[in-house]
């Protein structure tokens, strides 16, 4: 139930405003998690947590698009929480191993059911990656669906991840989504 | 036994504690934006009486902790949702729509299983819409001068099913100090210290059936009322429902 702990967030007011903001994201291409540019295709609105890039149109909790920073050998994809314990990305990690570790961090992360399909090759920009689709619910049982997209190069993973609501708010961004990941091209 | 600060209790707490209502409101109010929303120009669009779907209340009842952890007391969340259907029931009754209880698929595990999942969305819009609407610091650039949040076309299995073109949501929670935390709150202030009570939350939705739009959206928020007493529910009612159109 932590979405629905938001609103004790809110009604309490301790924390809300020191949350991160969002700014406008205008669609032109644009340089992503200091490593590649992608065509944005729509206006998003764009946030930076620690070593993520979320875009998102209508709200994180319903659809967001997560560009995260490469990350190295040892390093989790997410920041663990307090007491909260994250698998690490291993620098000769196969594509099959990356995509258990996405699984491994959702549901460490509080998803369940998490579930990987169609594990396949996929041209992440100019790199040689591998493309998987994902299905889970979060805390409080909602459906969501799931694509992701990477690759290792010189050692560091790069990963995206569109992530939105079964119902609804998946399917509406998805073709935007698809033609972000498409646009990849690496930065001057 | 638990309680929320009464009058007389009220007397007695030094003026930094009675002022705590009052700041906490000013937080709020300085990042929190208050009133109903619909999208601009309106969306409602029917012929005649509106019939709305009452879906159930989603209602719990909290104990706040010495410790401040809100733990659900589930007579009292008993006592406060029959409290609340009987408002709702009232309210409706004085107004220009016909409303319909929502009845859930007895031996239809998937039809009950798609109106549950309908029900979790209106949950996560309903906290989308809170976060990036009403809070000032998290308002989306992408919602900014607009109000189209939607549960999708998923939705008009409901209009289909029970011949109704609007939906009404309702979420509440209500939490009240154990009588630890009201000793703790008073002898936090000999301190100097503030510490937040009971708080009563909660959002409505409006949504058409046949769009899958939220067409109206009011947000409940403030550290009074009491859902386990049905004249207060009716007043928290009231105020959820304000500016409700139909």
């Amino acid at each position: 139930m932590k979405n629905i702990m938001a609103i004790a967030v809110l009604a309490t007011g301790l924390s809300g405003c020191a949350l991160p903001y969002f700014e406008p994201l205008e669609p032109t291409r644009v340089e992503v998690a200091g490593s590649y540019t992608v065509d944005p295709q729509i206006k998003w609105s764009r946030g930076k947590t620690q070593h993520v890039e979320i875009w998102t149109v209508d709200g994180p909790l319903l659809e967001s698009v997560r560009f995260f920073d490469a990350r190295a050998d040892g390093d989790p994809l997410l920041v663990p929480g307090p007491d909260q314990t994250l698998p690490t990305f291993k620098k000769d990690m196969r594509a099959s191993e990356v995509q258990e570790f996405v699984v491994d961090t959702l549901s460490a992360s509080g998803a369940s059911r998490v579930e990987a399909s169609n594990l396949r090759p996929w041209d992440f920009g100019v790199l040689s990656g591998f493309r998987f689709e994902l299905s889970y619910v979060n805390q409080d049982g909602l459906e969501y669906d799931a694509f992701a997209v990477g690759a290792i190069s010189e050692e560091k993973l790069y990963l995206i991840l569109y992530a939105g609501t079964r119902r609804y708010y998946y399917p509406k961004y998805r073709g935007f989504a698809e033609a972000i990941v498409a646009s990849i091209q690496p930065a001057a | 036994m638990n309680i929320r600060l009464s009058p007389a209790l009220r007397t007695l707490l030094p003026h930094r504690l009675l002022a705590l209502g009052a700041v906490l409101a000013l937080m709020l109010s300085a990042c929190v934006t208050q009133g109903h929303l619909e999208p601009t120009g309106g969306t409602l669009r029917h012929e005649g009486q509106a019939v709305v779907l009452l879906m159930p209340p989603d209602v719990e009842l909290s104990e706040l902790t010495v410790g401040g952890l809100v733990e659900p007391n589930a007579e009292w969340t008993a006592q406060g949702l029959s409290n609340v259907n009987q408002a709702l029931a009232d309210r409706m009754r004085r107004r220009k729509a016909a409303m319909i209880p929502y009845d859930a698929p007895v031996g239809d595990a998937g039809r009950a299983h798609d109106h549950q999942q309908i029900m979790k969305l209106h949950r996560a819009v309903g906290v989308s819409i809170i976060q990036h609407k009403y809070f000032e610091p998290l308002v989306l650039p992408t919602k900014k001068d607009v109000f189209d949040w939607g549960l999708g076309p998923d939705v008009q299995m409901l209009r289909e099913e029970y011949n109704a073109q609007y939906a009404l949501f309702v979420y509440l929670r209500d939490s009240y100090s154990s009588p630890g935390r009201v000793a703790m709150m008073v002898a936090m202030t000999v301190f100097g210290y503030g510490m937040p009570g009971g708080a009563q939350t909660g959002f409505a939705s409006l949504v058409d059936l046949g769009s899958g739009e939220v067409v109206w959206f009011n947000l409940l928020l403030r550290t009074t009322g009491d859902l386990r007493s049905p004249e207060p529910a009716r007043e928290a009612i009231d105020a959820l429902l304000a500016g409700f159109p139909l």
